[in-house]
């Protein structure tokens, strides 16, 4: 009776925790239908060790646009922001002067994000996952909590040590599930690459999980309105702002639709529309309110009969892409 | 709570009539009387142990029957592990593995299943004996890369087109179904979301991807996995499974935690009323449920319990989790810590608390089974003990660390100092140790998991236990003692940590009467003696006779619980 001990590291095991915590976040969802607020948008932000979360977050922090952002870590001294900004400070949670927080995982997710949620102190959660969790796992968790909305899960992955780790096959398979995982993958130190070593890791992380989003950064230096949904909450839908430190691409629709949302879900589905980011609302034929949320490859349509907009913002990498995302939308129309 | 469970009317019913079994060999498991051929039982207890010829004298003074069916089995008493979570593990255990590799599982081992032909033909073997077209046939480990591809809708229509069949994989995240499950999800060709899979001709074809998909598609059955009647089908179905291993008495350590402490007591108890469970079972409860619902009722509450409960089902001690587990990586360690990244958890009560939490319990006498997996964590349950043997000095509290599986030798001695206990979880040693050495643990600490010589010349009392619940080992405590006595790694060759290995005798005395005395039962079970429960366990081999390496293979033939036969 020998275990195979050269298939991976427990992967046997962490596939099952990986169906257990579906049913039971499918449970759990169930449990407490009666009335789903979304009130806390959770990003999920997955990596191993040394690929440069903390950097992420610690910009983050320094840099939230005006949003209240907890981030949740598992040991709050890491990720040393700034001195200027820090207010009160105790062993599990440190508050900064700009309406933000560092706290401290707790050992029950689920009741600290539903806590989180009912509080309103803070516009989005964005949770560091260990270097070595399965975020699977912990989005299911997430998916599955009361008042908590999952808004993507965000890999970064270190492009020099990228080739090693994939070759390791103690590490390759969680890395890939990662990788997978990911609705938009960060490429970190794109500072210390060159055209050809970031051909590479690009096509590296292709490989893996064809189809990704990936973002080059280099400092951690993100905008968090690729990071976080809620960033474009009552955005002001125009195609003029700014973002910060690296080149995006933005393009407005306005007014949205309309769209048979069936053919939308298709179009977003089957085309390879190379968007980062889009939010917004449009309408149906029948003159039917939905809302559009796209975190690279993931997307939502769901119902909103209470929104006063109608538009969209859609954000890539470069504006060929935006465009030719945008034309074919507004290629939908039925009429 | 030091008082016990059974009455003085029930200990002291006259005798009526004595059934005699007879038996090739008995293991009595008491060491001044260890060897027997014939055991005499009246209402549910033990009369007399010995031969025919020694137990004359009471067959002399009432009436008898001498009940030879197990003339050519070898007795033991009957099995314990006192570590267990029957309710919670049985939940899952309707999924059938459909995975590419070997599997541990409770009953055993899975074997892999090498294409996407074979898996299709196992499903097709289980649709062919499935009886009720409304519950789903689940699976689970389906990997398209080793499996030669994915499932899709189509096929598994041709598996079965009445049956839902659902299927959950591993890499990347998906559910594959066929059309009547896709039914019951309640989606078709119209339906709107990401994650749902479709034909180049728009057809849905049976996919489900990434966490809202498969959530979706895994609604309806979590709904039937957690449904009114779980708990209780997961009790009988675990219950067999731990007959089948031998075992008589057990011990549920989470008591509380997943639906509520009446609840749970209910569908023990009435599983046990209708003959399904055919265990003694003690209920642990889990102390921060405990203190959450309670409060300073919380000791009444025990007492209460322990007034309704009897020989069969009680309530016993209690529990504390105060850190994470072996396989998942997130035990707290000692310097030098992790491989690599640190992941530990430290349970739900903070530790600063703890002698705090535990005092109560500690003056009324309840014991205590504290959970410690990491070396750090046990030495904060040493520190804990002592401080309480400070406060409220006590002897025999058998205080208990459950699992024990990364510690040091003078951690075992200073635990033996302290009159502490340890109920530990061997099968890692075989199972995951060697893994370790290279994933979070470190060589040193991964080869010496689980140290039971060092207890032993400690003379720490401990017991084995299996802690089924969601890690993926087998609940046996035959393969339990296999690992204790042999110490072979995954590898099938490598000996970890020679020195902790235990004798047959340590490790068969660490599943039945020290086993008891880890619940403080041992006045009433873990051994054959007069005056004790009659239960035992039947074996078709002697675990004294055969080759220590094949204590795991001998066959359990019966138990008998209360005199009677559970076959």
């Amino acid at each position: 009776m020998s275990q195979p001990t050269d298939r991976g590291f427990g992967e046997l095991d962490s596939a099952w925790d990986r169906v257990i915590s579906t049913l039971s976040a499918s449970r759990q969802r169930d449990k407490q239908n009666h009335e789903i607020q979304t009130d806390l948008d959770v990003t999920l932000l997955t990596g191993f060790l040394g690929s440069g979360k903390t950097t992420v977050l610690r910009h983050v922090l320094e840099h939230p646009r005006g949003l209240k952002i907890a981030v949740l870590v598992n040991d709050v001294g890491q990720i040393e922001v700034d001195a200027h900004l820090i207010g009160q400070e105790t062993s599990d949670q440190v508050s900064l002067s700009n309406g933000c927080a560092c706290c401290a995982l707790a050992d029950d997710l689920s009741r600290q994000l539903e806590t989180l949620a009912r509080d309103h102190d803070y516009d989005v959660a964005i949770i560091e996952a260990s270097g070595v969790a399965d975020p699977i796992n912990i989005a299911q968790v997430i998916y599955g909590t009361n008042g908590c909305h999952l808004d993507g899960i965000v890999a970064v992955a270190d492009p020099i040590a990228l080739e090693e780790q994939r070759g390791n096959h103690h590490i390759a398979p969680l890395l890939q599930r990662q990788l997978q995982a990911a609705h938009l993958v960060l490429l970190s130190k794109f500072d210390l690459l060159d055209k050809n070593g970031l051909q590479i890791a690009n096509s590296a992380v292709a490989e893996v999980a064809p189809g990704s989003r990936i973002l080059p950064i280099e400092n951690g230096e993100v905008d968090v309105r690729l990071l976080c949904g809620a960033a474009d909450r009552g955005a002001s839908l125009t195609n003029t702002d700014h973002f910060t430190n690296f080149e995006v691409a933005t393009a407005v629709i306005n007014p949205a639709g309309p769209w048979d949302p069936r053919d939308l879900g298709k179009m977003l589905e089957e085309s390879n529309h190379q968007l980062l980011r889009a939010k917004g609302w449009f309408d149906d034929q029948q003159g039917s309110r939905h809302h559009l949320e796209v975190v690279g490859r993931r997307w939502s349509i769901e119902p909103s009969s209470n929104s006063p907009i109608q538009g969209l913002v859609l954000i890539g990498l470069d504006q060929e892409h935006v465009g030719a995302a945008a034309t074919k939308m507004r290629a939908l129309n039925p009429n | 709570m030091g008082e016990r469970y059974g009455t003085k009317a029930e200990m002291g019913a006259p005798l009526e009539h004595i059934t005699v079994y007879t038996a090739a060999h008995i293991h009595t498991m008491d060491q001044g009387r260890p060897d027997a051929s014939a055991v005499a039982v009246s209402n549910g207890r033990i009369v007399s142990v010995g031969s025919i010829e020694s137990i004359e004298p009471w067959l002399r003074r009432y009436p008898h029957s001498i009940d030879d069916r197990y003339s050519d089995k070898v007795l033991m008493p009957g099995f314990i592990d006192p570590h267990t979570h029957l309710r919670l593990s049985g939940t899952y255990m309707g999924l059938e593995y459909v995975g590419p590799i070997e599997s541990a599982a409770p009953d055993g081992l899975r074997k892999g299943l090498p294409t996407r032909d074979a898996v299709l033909n196992q499903l097709r073997a289980l649709a062919a004996e499935h009886s009720n077209p409304d519950v789903p046939i689940t699976a689970w480990g389906y990997d398209p890369a080793s499996q030669s591809g994915h499932l899709d809708r189509d096929m598994l229509d041709q598996v079965s087109d009445t049956v839902p069949i659902w299927v959950i994989a591993y890499a990347p995240h998906i559910v594959y179904v066929n059309s009547p499950m896709l039914e019951l999800i309640g989606v078709d060709d119209d339906s709107v979301g990401h994650g749902i899979g479709r034909y180049p001709d728009g057809r849905l074809n049976g996919w489900f991807v990434e966490t809202e998909a498969t959530a979706r598609a895994t609604r309806p059955v979590a709904d039937m996995i957690y449904g009114p009647d779980s708990g209780r089908a997961a009790i009988d179905r675990m219950g067999a499974v731990a007959k089948a291993a031998g075992v008589t008495t057990t011990a549920d350590l989470v008591w509380g935690m997943a639906d509520g402490f009446e609840p749970e007591w209910e569908d023990h108890a009435s599983a046990m009323s209708e003959g399904t469970l055919p265990l003694r079972m003690f209920m642990i409860p889990f102390e921060p449920k405990l203190v959450r619902e309670f409060g300073d009722d919380m000791l009444d509450f025990l007492a209460s319990k322990t007034q309704q409960g009897d020989d069969r089902l009680n309530t016993h001690g209690v529990k504390y989790v105060n850190d994470g587990s072996y396989p998942s990586m997130t035990l707290v360690m000692n310097e030098p810590g992790y491989l690599d990244e640190d992941t530990a958890h430290t349970g739900e009560v903070p530790w600063e608390n703890m002698v705090e939490r535990m005092l109560p319990f500690w003056k009324a006498g309840v014991q205590i089974h504290s959970h410690a997996n990491g070396d750090r964590t046990l030495d904060m349950t040493l520190d804990t003990l002592e401080a309480l043997q400070r406060i409220h000095p006590r002897f025999d509290h058998r205080f208990t660390v459950e699992h024990y599986c990364l510690s040091s030798p003078s951690q075992a001695r200073r635990l033996a100092a302290l009159g502490g206990q340890a109920s530990v979880n061997i099968y890692f040693v075989h199972f995951r140790a060697q893994l370790h050495a290279d994933h979070g643990f470190g060589p040193d600490r991964s080869e010496a998991t689980a140290r039971l010589g060092s207890l032993e010349r400690a003379r720490v009392p401990f017991a084995l236990h299996s802690d089924f619940n969601l890690v993926v080992t087998p609940l046996s405590p035959l393969l339990a003692a296999w690992c204790a006595v042999n110490r072979i790694g995954a590898d099938g060759e490598t000996v970890l940590a020679p020195g902790e290995k235990i004798s047959v005798d340590s490790a068969l005395r660490a599943i039945t009467i020290d086993a008891a005395y880890i619940l403080n039962r041992d006045d009433r079970l873990g051994s054959i003696e007069v005056g004790k429960h009659a239960d035992f366990t039947v074996l078709n081999d002697d675990p004294y006779q055969v080759n220590p390496n094949d204590l795991r293979d001998i066959e359990v033939h019966d138990t008998v619980l209360a005199g009677e036969s559970t076959n």
